[in-house]
C-alpha cells in the first residue's frame, strides 16, 4: 500500500544507512571499537615507533601461547566483566557509577580486615568464603552512599562517587601492614608477611571459582534485566524518570536499591582481584585503574550481560603481558589510551551522521543524483496506482 | 604559620580557577567533567615547557613560566573542545563524554612525559617550580599569585554579571530557545563558554605544578582536584562570591591538615580524607535546593 510517508532508502542502502545514524546498536558500537583501536595504534606507532607491531602482536596474540598468561586472561576478564555489570546495572537506570574502583577496594579491605581479626584465618575455605560474603557486603554498604544522597538530597552521583574513591584509598593506606614497606595491604601483618591465598599449584582452582561465579551473576542479572517486573521498571526509569514516578515506581528506594545492587557487584570485582588473584590491595595513592576501564566494557556492550562478557575478554587482552617487551614503565597504562579512545567514540556516536563515504564519494566522481529521489523513484515504480490510502489515482 | 597561609592562599586560587572552568560551561549549558582532564594536560603543558628550558641545567625564568602558562591555556582550550564538538554538535551525553576524555588526558599526559622525559613516567619538579626557583621565599610568591588570580576571578565574576556577553552565556544556558529567538547563536555561545572554561581548567593546572609544594614531582595527576572543584562549584550554587568562599573553607581544612599531619604514620592518610569526607556531608545540605543553570546538560538542537 502506497502511503504519504517518509521516502524509506531502497533495501541495498538500509545496511549503509542503519550503520550511519546515530543510534545505539551493534554495529556503530563496532565502528565505535575499531576507530578507538586505530586512534590507539596510531598514537603508539607515534610513541614508540617500530616497536608498536610488536606491541600489538604481543597484545593480542602472544597471549594465548602461554598458559600461564591465558589463565591470567581469563581471571582479568571475570575481574572486568564484574565491575561493568555494577557499571552496566545503573546504566540502564539512567545513573553513573563511577565509584566501582572505591567499592571493589573498600570491599577488599572490609574482607581482609575482617579475616585478620578472625580465629583462623590460614585456612584456604575460610578465607575464600568469609572473603565473598564481607566483600558483596562491604561493596552493598559503599554502594549504598551515592544511592541515598542522589535519591534523598539529589546530589550529583559523579561527584559523590570521586569523594568516596579517594575516601576508599586513603582508608587502605592507613591501614596497609605489609612486610618491607611494599604499598600494598595484605592478609599479613609485619612480623608474618603475606599470606597467599593463590599460588602456583592452584591457579586454575581459583580461574574456575571466578568463572563459575561469573557464570551464575551473569545469568542471575540477565533474569532479573529481562524477565523481571523490576528490571522492566528499572529500563523505564532510566528512559524517562517522570514516566516511572506517574506509573507507581518507587524512584527513591529503587535508586538506592539499584547502587547496593551496583555495590555489590563492586564487591565481587574487589573479590575477583584481591581474593582470587593479587592477594593484596594496592595502597599507593590513586584509584584502581580497573574500576573506570569497567566503564568502557559496559557501554560496549550497552549494558547487556551476557554481552559484557566477551567485551570484558577484549579489553582483558589489553592488559596482558606483552610477550617481554619493555613500555618503560608503562605496561598497564598506555592500554588504557584505546578503552579511552573507545570510551570517547561510543559517547560520540552521533559522529556517524557526519561520516557518509559513499555521499563523499558521490559528489567527488560529479554524480548529482540524490539519494532520496532515487528511493522514492523506486518506491513509486513498485507501488500499485490505485490503493485505498491515497496515492496517485 | 607563614607557609599555612601561602598554601591556602594557592589553593583557593587554584581551586578558584578550576570552579570558574566548571562554571562557565555549566552557565553556557554543557556539563564539563573534564576539567580535571584539563587541569592535567594544563599541567604537563607547563611541564613540558619548562623542562624543555631547563633540562640542562638553566634556572627558570619568570619568561619561561609565563610561556608554560600560555602554552597551558591553549592546550586545554584545544583538548575541551573534543567535548564542545561532541556534546554540541553531536549531541552526545555529555556526562559520558566528560568522563571518556577524563579517563583519556592521564594517558596522554603520561605518554607525553615518557616521550619528553626518554622513559620516566614522573618527573621532579624542582627545576621547573616557581616556588623552587626565585630569590623571593616560596609562600610570597604564592600570596602574590593567589592574589592575582582573586583579582581575575573578581573580573570574570564582573564580566558575568555586569556585561551583555555574561547575560547572553547565562541565557545560553537557562534558556536558549529565548537566545536563538533574539538573533544570537546558541552553538556559538556554548561554545565561547566551554573555550573560556578549557584556558581556566588548563591555567588551573599549570598553577597547581608550579606552585604547590605538594607537587614534588609529577606524574600525570592533580590529585582529583578538579573533581572537588565540581563539588565547591555545587556547593557555591553557581555563585562566584559562594564558590570562592568554599574554596577558602575547603583550601583552610587542607591546608592545615597537610601542614601539621607530616609527623603522624598511616593515621595521616585518614586525616587526609577528611576534606572529601566533609564535602560529602556539606553536598546534601546545599543540594536540597541547588539550582543549576535549567538547560545544562540538554543539547540544543537548532531548527
Amino acid at each position: 500500500m502506497y502511503t504519504k510517508l517518509k521516502p524509506q532508502m531502497p533495501s541495498k542502502h538500509k545496511f549503509m544507512e542503519a550503520i550511519f545514524t546515530p543510534k545505539y546498536n551493534a554495529r556503530n558500537m563496532i565502528l565505535a571499537i575499531l576507530l578507538g583501536f586505530a586512534l590507539a595504534t596510531i598514537t603508539l606507532f607515534i610513541v614508540y615507533g617500530k616497536y608498536a607491531i610488536e606491541i600489538i602482536n604481543g597484545l593480542f596474540i602472544g597471549d594465548f601461547l602461554d598458559k600461564p598468561t591465558v589463565g591470567y586472561l581469563i581471571s582479568k576478564m571475570t575481574i572486568f566483566a564484574f565491575g561493568a555489570l555494577a557499571v552496566g546495572v545503573c546504566l540502564r537506570a539512567g545513573l553513573l557509577n563511577i565509584g566501582v574502583s572505591g567499592q571493589a577496594t573498600f570491599a577488599g579491605w572490609l574482607a581482609f580486615t575482617t579475616l585478620k581479626t578472625a580465629n583462623d584465618p590460614t585456612k584456604e575455605a575460610n578465607i575464600l568464603f568469609v572473603g565473598l560474603v564481607m566483600c558483596i557486603l562491604g561493596g552493598m554498604i559503599f554502594g549504598m552512599i551515592p544511592g541515598i544522597l542522589k535519591s534523598l538530597f539529589k546530589v550529583n552521583t559523579v561527584v559523590s562517587t570521586i569523594m568516596l574513591n579517594w575516601i576508599a584509598t586513603y582508608i587502605v593506606m592507613s591501614t596497609r601492614t605489609a612486610k618491607s614497606g611494599a604499598e600494598i595491604m595484605g592478609l599479613g601483618n609485619e612480623e608474618d608477611g603475606l599470606i597467599h591465598i593463590v599460588d602456583s599449584t592452584n591457579i586454575w582452582t581459583m580461574v574456575g571459582i571466578g568463572l563459575g561465579l561469573l557464570a551464575f551473576v551473569v545469568t542471575a542479572m540477565y533474569i532479573i534485566q529481562y524477565k523481571t517486573s523490576f528490571g522492566f521498571k528499572t529500563r523505564i526509569s532510566g528512559l524517562s524518570e517522570e514516566a516511572a514516578t506517574y506509573s507507581g515506581y518507587k524512584t527513591k528506594t529503587n535508586i538506592t536499591l539499584i547502587f547496593m545492587i551496583s555495590g555489590a557487584l563492586s564487591g565481587l570485582m574487589g573479590y575477583s582481584m584481591f581474593f582470587l588473584s593479587d592477594n593484596a590491595i594496592p595502597a599507593v595513592e590513586n584509584n584502581i585503574q580497573e574500576g573506570f576501564t569497567a566503564i568502557a566494557i559496559a557501554l560496549v556492550a550497552m549494558s547487556n550481560p551476557i554481552a559484557i562478557v566477551p567485551s570484558a575478554f577484549l579489553f582483558s587482552l589489553l592488559y596482558g603481558p606483552v610477550g617481554g617487551i619493555s613500555l618503560g614503565g608503562l605496561d598497564s597504562n598506555v592500554v588504557l589510551i584505546f578503552s579511552g579512545f573507545i570510551t570517547y567514540f561510543i559517547a560520540a556516536v552521533g559522529l556517524w551522521m557526519y561520516i557518509r563515504p559513499i555521499e563523499w564519494i558521490r559528489k567527488i566522481s560529479g554524480n548529482k543524483h540524490k539519494p532520496h529521489l532515487d528511493s522514492v523513484k523506486f518506491i513509486e515504480s513498485k507501488q500499485p496506482l490505485n490503493s485505498k490510502k491515497g496515492g496517485k489515482k | 604559620m607563614s607557609s599555612i597561609f601561602g598554601m591556602i592562599f594557592i589553593l583557593v586560587g587554584i581551586y578558584g580557577l578550576a570552579s570558574l572552568a566548571a562554571l562557565f560551561s555549566e552557565k553556557s549549558g554543557t556539563i564539563n567533567l573534564f576539567v580535571n582532564g584539563g587541569m592535567i594536560l594544563g599541567a604537563f603543558s607547563y611541564v613540558a615547557v619548562t623542562y624543555a628550558f631547563t633540562e640542562d641545567g638553566t634556572t627558570l625564568t619568570m619568561g619561561h613560566a609565563i610561556l608554560g602558562f600560555v602554552v597551558a591555556i591553549a592546550v586545554g582550550i584545544l583538548s575541551t573542545m573534543l567535548l564542545a564538538f561532541a556534546s554540541i554538535h553531536l549531541q552526545a551525553d555529555q556526562v559520558v563524554v566528560g568522563v571518556a576524555l577524563g579517563i583519556i588526558a592521564p594517558l596522554v599526559s603520561l605518554v607525553g612525559l615518557v616521550f619528553i622525559t626518554s622513559g620516566q613516567t614522573s618527573i621532579p619538579t624542582s627545576s621547573i617550580q616557581i616556588i623552587t626557583n626565585f630569590k623571593m621565599i616560596g609562600w610570597k610568591i604564592q600570596i602574590i599569585f593567589g592574589s592575582v588570580i582573586l583579582v581575575f576571578v573578581a573580573g570574570l565574576w564582573a564580566i558575568i554579571k555586569f556585561t551583555r556577553f555574561g547575560l547572553r552565556l547565562s541565557a545560553a544556558g537557562e534558556n536558549p530557545h529565548s537566545l536563538a529567538a533574539s538573533g544570537v547563536s546558541v552553538y556559538k555561545m556554548r561554545y565561547i563558554g566551554l573555550i573560556i572554561s578549557g584556558a581556566l581548567a588548563g591555567l588551573a593546572g599549570a598553577v597547581a605544578v608550579s606552585s604547590f609544594e605538594k607537587f614534588a614531582s609529577y606524574s600525570s595527576s592533580v590529585m582529583g582536584m578538579g573533581y572537588v572543584a565540581l563539588a565547591i562549584l555545587i556547593i557555591g550554587q553557581w555563585r562566584v562570591p559562594y564558590i570562592i568562599i568554599g574554596s577558602i573553607v575547603f583550601s583552610s581544612m587542607y591546608a592545615v591538615i597537610q601542614y601539621y599531619s607530616v609527623t603522624l604514620e598511616n593515621a595521616k592518610w585518614i586525616v587526609f580524607s577528611v576534606p572529601y569526607i566533609v564535602t560529602l556531608i556539606a553536598l546534601p545540605m546545599v543540594s536540597w535546593y541547588a539550582r543549576g543553570p535549567k538547560y545544562t546538560g540538554i543539547p540544543y538542537i537548532r531548527n
